[in-house]
């Protein structure tokens, strides 16, 4: 397998890809298309900027025992992701930064909005952090990026996630927790 | 070598389909319920499936209302929304086209291991896009068979995706077969039925260079590998369902335009089509030479070899029915000319 045909994660880690457990590996390891399923729990930032900016990138409402599914599409260089959350659903687009020293991902929102994601190990897992942001293509200053805490760890054989971001001043913009079963390992 | 067509059960099966009111899966529906053979259909639409299929299948709007106790001997999976009819493939149609095909066939498998009761075979629809698009002048040339490997793109992606989905029903004792789909060919089918109008009027014409490879079968072949899949053990796996003589672009206009006959006058560049269609350009322009390897192997006969021959059988008027209107002034020139015709 060449550099170009492997996932976009493994890319971005190289060989620190290999030493994630299985249900993160094959929820990142995704060569052409792959549904996973499950349940989340959302809860929204009440705060009038906070649910402006939710609405403006169409992030699902508030919610329990939701049912979940996440759709990834491999087309190559990148990802697209589409994250159902109880009928309601937000795609992105992920693709490779350029040349780092360290894992990074770029993920792509509407309105021409993109985060570089700084990719890190947990216990069981992997986890994620904001290094920079850019609304069409233009950098915008660290007080205005959003803080985020991102993990997603196995728990058995589900891809457990949990992904809190805040506003760059505290407030509560979304957070979300739940699992799915890739389907490698619901087999 | 066993002649197609002839290796039937000689009880009636049951056989649940998905996507039982489009083009094939009418097609095989109509020649199940001709067998005597019992057909479920399963529909998003019930009303419709009614209106489309008539009153002989049971049509089901989920597959939560098959009784546990229903006993069902084969399934065929032939639903998906349908990849034609969008000028570009947004995130949001590329997700619908994964979601409608491998979310409903993940359904089914799940549906299917939760019964007592499983049938003997999963016929699961692919495509030859599964192959990967090529244009002719970057490898659209070469022969693919069930040998070859899966392409790069899309709808590569999504055939295996799906395809995968299906084969994993093997875990649960059931024989697959995965069909991989040519363009199939016949008087309700999309292509024929987008192009016949243009033809019939002279506007027939060469895409792009025209020596793209199309790789179609007719229809009566389609629905007759489905049903020798039903019983045939030897039907397992990936097997190609195209017939054994793919055609140039230029020669299906050609041999489309003689069956009309009307001239080919008109050429469409390959700029041209793209601005007008976008990413749908490609289905035109793309080059698959894909060959029945397998089908031939297990002695499957194809009963329309050749373009000519098939567009001969899709496109000339009916026989006249002898019995009609006999005893009547129009009956009898019905008779005289059907003998003078024939």
């Amino acid at each position: 397998m060449t550099l170009s045909q492997q996932p976009l994660f493994r890319r971005a880690m190289g060989r620190l890809f290999h030493l994630l457990p299985e249900p993160v590996k094959q929820q990142h390891g995704v060569l052409d298309i792959q549904l996973s399923s499950g349940r989340c729990d959302i809860d929204r930032g009440t705060a009038w900027n906070a649910r402006l900016i939710a609405w403006l990138f169409g992030f699902p409402p508030a919610g329990r025992d939701l049912p979940t599914t996440v759709t990834v599409i491999s087309e190559g260089r990148r990802e697209i992701w589409h994250r159902d959350f109880g009928g309601r659903g937000i795609f992105t687009v992920l693709e490779p930064a350029a040349q780092r020293d360290r894992p990074v991902i770029v993920e792509r929102f509407g309105w021409g909005v993109t985060f570089d994601l700084a990719v890190g190990e947990v216990e069981d897992g992997l986890c994620m952090s904001v290094i920079g942001m850019r609304a069409c293509g233009v950098p915008l200053p660290r007080w205005l990026w959003p803080s985020l805490k991102a993990t997603e760890r196995a728990e058995h054989q589900r891809f457990r996630f949990d992904i809190d971001i805040r506003l760059g001043w505290g407030d509560a913009l979304i957070h979300y927790r739940g699992w799915v079963t890739p389907p490698a390992a619901a087999a | 070598m066993t002649t197609s067509g002839l290796l039937h059960s000689d009880t009636t099966r049951t056989v649940l389909i998905t996507g039982a009111t489009g083009f094939i899966g009418s097609a095989l529906t109509r020649r199940l319920l001709e067998r005597g053979d019992r057909v479920i259909a399963l529909s998003r639409d019930p009303a419709r499936a009614r209106r489309r299929l008539g009153a002989a299948p049971v049509i089901v709007g989920s597959l939560r209302e098959i009784a546990a106790t229903e006993e069902i001997d084969a399934v065929v999976n032939l639903a998906g929304a349908p990849v034609l009819g969008h000028r570009r493939w947004s995130k949001r149609r590329r997700h619908e086209l994964a979601t409608s095909r491998i979310g409903l066939t993940r359904e089914l498998v799940a549906w299917l291991a939760g019964r007592a009761q499983r049938p003997e075979v999963l016929t699961s629809a692919s495509a030859i896009a599964w192959y990967g698009a090529r244009k002719i002048d970057e490898g659209g040339e070469a022969a693919l068979d069930e040998t070859s490997p899966v392409g790069g793109d899309f709808r590569a992606a999504l055939c295996n995706a799906w395809e995968r989905e299906a084969a994993s029903a093997t875990m649960l004792g059931i024989r697959v077969c995965r069909l991989r789909m040519g363009v199939v060919l016949g008087t309700e089918g999309k292509l024929l039925k987008g192009v016949l109008p243009l033809y019939r009027l002279g506007l027939g014409s060469k895409l792009g260079s025209g020596r793209q490879w199309l790789s179609w079968i007719h229809i009566d072949d389609a629905v007759e590998l489905i049903l020798r899949s039903l019983t045939d053990p030897l039907f397992s796996g990936a097997i190609n369902a195209t017939a054994p003589l793919p055609v140039r672009q230029a020669e299906f206009a050609a041999t489309l335009a003689r069956a009309v006959h009307r001239p080919v006058l008109l050429r469409l560049p390959e700029a041209a089509l793209e601005l007008a269609l976008g990413e749908m350009s490609n289905l035109l322009l793309d080059s698959q030479r894909v060959l029945p390897r397998r089908a031939k192997e297990i002695g499957f006969v194809f009963r329309y070899h050749d373009l000519e021959t098939a567009l001969h059988d899709l496109l000339t008027p009916p026989r006249v029915n002898r019995g009609a209107h006999r005893g009547t002034p129009r009956g009898a020139t019905v008779r005289l000319l059907d003998n003078l015709l024939t």
